[in-house]
């Protein structure tokens, strides 16, 4: 017999990979972003009779991650965190100079993300590197959908500000 | 003619209708400054995928699937989940009612669920599940000697070390084969345990502790305290609509 609880969990595991990436948007470091995941896969289980079975488990657990991230943000204020070491991620390319730049870049941009504020950094990371669209991303996040619209406009204003306008453009480097 | 960033950058995320995407295209097709701005933005999408993307490939910490895979589950979603599967088409949960109450009332009744002994009781202790309708009406009435051959049938009755007179019951196949614990408080019978039970024997002559699973057999093991009633303390117990 097929236990419902064995099968939420194993789909909360699939998920893992997404839910990590999506923390680590957010909160710009591996180790905070992982236990923001963990705090929200203990949420989730503890909560599940509020999900709705048959609704997504993807956009509800993306939901509370941002849901608990403003708490832990308003509960002890924290600033933009120390943007991601570029050393810790693996690269591709094998290619020393094209390496180098490429962590130059990287860095750059989760310095560039970092500087978000945190409305904008969490549109980003929804509809950006999640791919998910405007409507989705403004029901997780509970706002109008033109609000996604602005915010993600300033926000990609903003980080093309930086991005483009310095050094970390691997291909016009090269 | 211009056209607004959010515009452009709604276009590059594929959320315009057809007509506005007809209207970008030919104004970029016009436009080499605004095919600059476009590919700005392009860049910022390129930048922020390889910074994000390399997570989704990292082996995953241990800790993580550890925690989804044995972190204390919602017991109220369990019970839920267990009897609306049994009785697809029902709203509500026909045999338990989640109600919200003093915890002090039965703590140290609470014992783990199954073999688990996860502490998931203790994340949110004011909650209990109370039986209701038939499961409620067989605690109330029923005596072990009866074996009804359909619906919830209750098995061994005892008195737990706080005092609180309890039942083991199992729901039977229509309930998906569930047995458990309930025991009688003020506020009517509260579910303790719920197990996953073995389908019931054809043979009416099995006794409801005979079938008992390994599991309701620990749990009442962990409660009990003394020996289980006989038939005429059961009858005894009856009269007193079960108060301690």
């Amino acid at each position: 017999m097929d236990d419902p609880l064995e099968t939420v969990r194993r789909n909360l595991v699939a998920l893992l990979p997404r839910l990590r990436r999506f923390a680590r948007s957010l909160t710009g470091n591996a180790s905070d972003a992982d236990d923001l995941v963990q705090d929200a896969l203990e949420r989730a289980l503890r909560n599940l009779h509020r999900w709705q079975p048959g609704t997504k488990l993807d956009s509800w657990m993306f939901r509370l991650t941002h849901n608990l991230w403003i708490d832990t943000v308003r509960a002890k204020r924290v600033r933009a965190a120390v943007p991601l070491d570029a050393d810790g991620v693996e690269l591709a390319s094998t290619d020393g100079v094209r390496e180098l730049d490429a962590r130059l870049a990287l860095a750059a941009t989760n310095a560039a993300m970092a500087k978000l504020p945190e409305e904008q950094r969490a549109a980003i990371a929804l509809v950006v590197v999640e791919g998910m669209s405007y409507r989705d991303a403004a029901d997780l996040l509970q706002v109008p959908i033109g609000t996604i619209t602005s915010r993600l406009a300033r926000a990609r204003t903003a980080l093309a500000a930086v991005l483009v306008g310095d050094g970390a453009k691997p291909s016009e480097v090269l | 003619m211009t056209i607004s960033e959010e515009t452009l950058i709604a276009y590059l995320d594929n959320e315009l209708s057809a007509d506005e995407r007809a209207r970008v295209e030919a104004l970029l097709a016009a436009d080499a400054a605004l095919r600059e701005r476009l590919r700005q933005h392009e860049r910022v999408i390129d930048a922020l995928r390889a910074a994000s993307d390399p997570v989704v490939h990292e082996a995953l910490p241990d800790r993580l699937v550890q925690t989804a895979m044995r972190a204390p589950a919602s017991w109220r979603w369990r019970l839920g989940s267990v009897l609306s599967r049994a009785l697809p088409g029902s709203q509500a949960l026909p045999y338990v009612r989640v109600v919200r109450y003093a915890a002090v009332l039965l703590a140290g009744v609470v014992v783990g669920w199954a073999a688990a002994n996860a502490p998931w009781r203790q994340s949110n202790p004011s909650t209990f599940a109370v039986a209701q309708g038939g499961l409620e009406q067989a605690l109330e009435q029923q005596l072990a000697a009866d074996l009804p051959k359909r619906g919830p049938r209750v098995g061994v009755s005892f008195k737990a070390q706080t005092g609180l007179l309890c039942r083991t019951f199992d729901l039977g196949a229509s309930s998906g084969n569930k047995a458990g614990i309930a025991c009688r408080g003020p506020n009517g019978w509260t579910i303790e345990t719920l197990v996953a039970a073995e389908p019931r024997a054809a043979s009416a002559y099995e006794t409801a502790a005979a079938a008992m699973p390994q599991a309701l057999r620990n749990a009442v093991d962990a409660l009990i305290a003394g020996a289980p009633l006989t038939a005429e303390q059961e009858r005894a117990a009856r009269r007193r609509s079960w108060r301690p």
